[in-house]
């Protein structure tokens, strides 16, 4: 199965070399491209692509916004940021819009390939590190939100949650509290769903943004 | 203390020297007053001393001689006075202690001259005196030498010693005066601390922009280097393609690079000297702390933007407008890019001005010369002529700029809300218009038709809102450009009949900016 792919970037060089290197791999494919965030709803529309890559800064509609309209879709594309500074606020906007996770536009291309299948598998494409930075360069005055479900989490869950923010995969987390990787899958899943979060990253931004975790 | 007493008395001997034309004048009229005539030589009255002083205020307060009584007790006194910052009127504060100062100065370096003069001879005179052969009449008593004379020299010492003793007393008064009187008053600080301010807080903007653009090139270096790499064997084609983008990015970069550098390297971006010795962390400047927070949102709200516009949307910008622009645009590819976006932003406004407040068609140039970029916008005067040469006027001036201005912001409104009607539905209708002309339009109206200055996501509107010709002047200034503002004559554009009667009176706004930053 091939795996369908729009590129949204305001700059015509970074679509045509995002471009080259996802559709030289024989299970990507290209499948439109937008020059800014308006531009890339009826796109997606059109082409039902699996992932969108989405720069964050462009004209019109930035990526913060695309994403969240996208996201109101029938059966949304993944979306995954991809941005030239890892230090950008907007990145984490983007992130608590809902996009899966995010790139650098430095990345290396094996692993940009890699991301974009990954995202596309329903996985999350998590920077503890980077995310734990952005969290934390929130405005000091950003009180807590109330996310609903945070309470309802049993202790394990708030446990595994935890080391969710680290950035743990679930084999490490099964590790860390001595049980099974498929309790862990469960515990995962709970979390997930007594949250409303789509994947890990929401369920981590949830943790910050409620103040479970403290990114400081 | 001890090694600056003789630059402190020659200080006070300067203020000795500066009272004796006063008291030259003085002792004449007081001569002629009385009908005697007057020792211009030696003009000592105690009475004329009392009498020139207050003239002495009164030059303080109306000459200046504020630079002069600085320079004095920085390098004679030795005295800590900060350097007051230049300005373009003196405040009335500020003249009021100028005056007290040069009076003190004046006043007490006279005292202290006139007992220079007096005492020193005297001293030698006494300790001459043992060794002379005969008795001498001094102050009325009839001095001989030996042991009687003897007695005499040691009171010429003890008076110099306490010449001495003075001078050294009233030269460390004045020093410590000198910070209080001569020092930035509180209004100059503020006002230098503005400045200041305001120049870091562009060339915080040049360095952010700078981050971005040199950011951005290296993404698409990055990008295309990676995608060459991929297809170098399948596709040389498109490698080479690549390849030359890298490259046309790279020096772009570059010389993006070089620019600002030179720009953010040459210390003060105006030649400005006197704000230097003023500290830009004075806790006395609240309005400094608020410009600061000024900028500190205009830094986040300028993130959030697309790409800097430049002149490449120049057409965009034109044809938003919605006025008819008569364009004059050579071949601007060898504009750096940071140039580029200034020069937008200063077309931009002056486009605006034009609008404001003349009439009729407005004629842009843009050209290349002489290692230069120039930026030229005429336009004719509305009719209110003396509306246009303040930038800010309002728009109770031009009748017929003010039209013209609604029309191009209802026309913008129109654009935005018809592109919305298929999509948004969140509020974000300006938005939500065709990439450059949506924005444009938006930005060129806001601020004639008072909508909120964030409507316009593209570019500085929401700094550049409102500061008219001041707005470009910095920025030119930033640049190390020139810009002339001025009236100018006009022949009519659309030359009717012959009798028309030639030239019109019109606005005219020059700029150059170098392309080349200093080496």
């Amino acid at each position: 199965m091939t795996l369908r792919v729009v590129i949204a970037d305001d700059e015509d060089l970074i679509r045509a070399g995002l471009r080259i290197i996802l559709d030289a791999e024989p299970d990507l494919s290209v499948v439109g491209e937008a020059a800014d965030g308006a531009a890339v709803v009826p796109v997606v529309r059109r082409e039902r692509p699996d992932v969108v890559l989405m720069d964050v800064r462009m004209p019109a509609l930035d990526g913060i916004q695309a994403t969240e309209r996208l996201l109101t879709l029938d059966d949304p594309p993944k979306v995954l940021v991809v941005t030239t500074f890892e230090n950008d606020d907007y990145v984490y906007d983007a992130l608590r819009a809902g996009a899966s996770g995010f790139l650098l536009k430095r990345t290396r291309p094996d692993d940009l390939i890699q991301a974009v299948r990954l995202v596309a598998a329903g996985e999350s494409l998590l920077f503890p590190a980077a995310i734990r930075t952005l969290a934390g360069r929130r405005p000091q005055s950003h009180s807590p939100v109330h996310v609903p479900g945070m309470d309802r989490l049993t202790g394990r869950e708030g446990d595994v949650l935890r080391l969710m923010t680290k950035g743990l995969s679930n084999h490490e987390i099964a590790a860390e509290l001595v049980v099974s990787q498929e309790t862990v899958k469960t515990h995962v899943g709970n979390v997930l769903a007594k949250l409303g979060a789509r994947d890990r990253t929401q369920a981590v931004i949830a943790a910050y943004e409620s103040g479970f975790v403290s990114p400081r | 203390m001890r090694r600056n007493l003789p630059r402190r008395w020659a200080c006070l001997v300067l203020g000795g020297a500066l009272l004796m034309p006063y008291m030259m004048v003085g002792v004449l009229i007081s001569g002629l007053l009385r009908g005697e005539s007057a020792n211009l030589l030696l003009p000592v009255q105690v009475g004329v001393f009392g009498a020139v002083l207050p003239v002495v205020a009164v030059t303080g307060l109306f000459l200046p001689v504020r630079g002069l009584s600085v320079n004095a007790a920085q390098g004679l006194l030795g005295a800590r006075v900060e350097t007051p910052p230049r300005q373009a009127g003196r405040s009335w504060q500020e003249r009021r202690r100028t005056a007290a100062w040069f009076t003190l100065h004046l006043g007490v370096g006279g005292v202290v001259s006139g007992c220079t003069l007096a005492i020193v001879p005297f001293t030698v005179f006494m300790l001459v005196l043992p060794f002379t052969g005969r008795g001498t009449d001094v102050l009325g008593f009839l001095v001989t030498p030996g042991w009687n004379a003897a007695a005499w020299a040691v009171g010429g010492l003890v008076l110099l010693a306490a010449l001495v003793a003075t001078a050294a007393g009233t030269g460390e008064l004045l020093a410590r005066l000198a910070p209080v009187l001569l020092g930035p008053t509180p209004a100059e600080r503020l006002a230098a601390a503005e400045e200041h301010a305001r120049t870091l807080a562009e060339r915080n903007r040049l360095a952010r922009e700078l981050h971005d653009s040199v950011g951005h090139a290296l993404s698409v270096v990055t990008l295309q280097a990676a995608a060459a790499g991929r297809v170098l064997d399948r596709d040389p084609a498109t490698a080479r393609t690549a390849l030359t983008a890298i490259e046309n990015s790279a020096r772009t970069a570059l010389a993006d690079l070089d620019h600002v550098l030179g720009v953010l390297r040459d210390g003060e971006p105006r030649p400005d000297p006197s704000s230097a010795g003023i500290r830009p962390d004075d806790p006395d400047s609240e309005a400094h702390r608020d410009t600061h927070r000024e900028a500190h949102r205009d830094t986040h709200r300028e993130a959030h933007r697309g790409p800097q516009a430049t002149l490449d949307d120049l057409g965009e910008l034109v044809a938003a407008s919605g006025a008819q622009v008569r364009q004059e645009v050579g071949d601007l590819s060898g504009v750096p890019a940071v140039v580029s976006r200034e020069a937008y932003r200063i077309l931009q406004e002056a486009l605006t001005n034009a609008i404001k407040h003349g009439h009729g068609p407005i004629t842009l140039t843009a050209a290349i010369q002489d290692d230069a970029l120039r930026l030229e916008v005429t336009n004719r005067l509305g009719a209110t002529p003396d509306g246009a040469g303040d930038d800010d006027a309002g728009g109770g001036g031009a009748g017929s700029g003010g039209a013209g201005s609604g029309g191009a912001g209802s026309g913008g409104a129109g654009v935005g809300g018809a592109a919305a009607g298929g999509a948004v539905g969140d509020g974000a209708g300006a938005r939500a218009g065709e990439p450059g002309v949506g924005n444009a339009r938006v930005d060129l109206s806001a601020r004639d038709g008072g909508a909120p200055a964030g409507s316009g996501p593209r570019n500085g509107s929401a700094r550049a809102g409102g500061r008219g010709i001041a707005g470009m002047r910095e920025r030119v200034g930033l640049l190390r450009g020139d810009l002339e503002a001025g009236p100018a004559e006009i022949a009519p554009a659309n030359a009717g009949p012959a009798g028309t009667g030639g030239a019109e009176g019109g606005w005219r706004v020059r700029v150059r900016l170098p392309l080349r930053s200093r080496p």
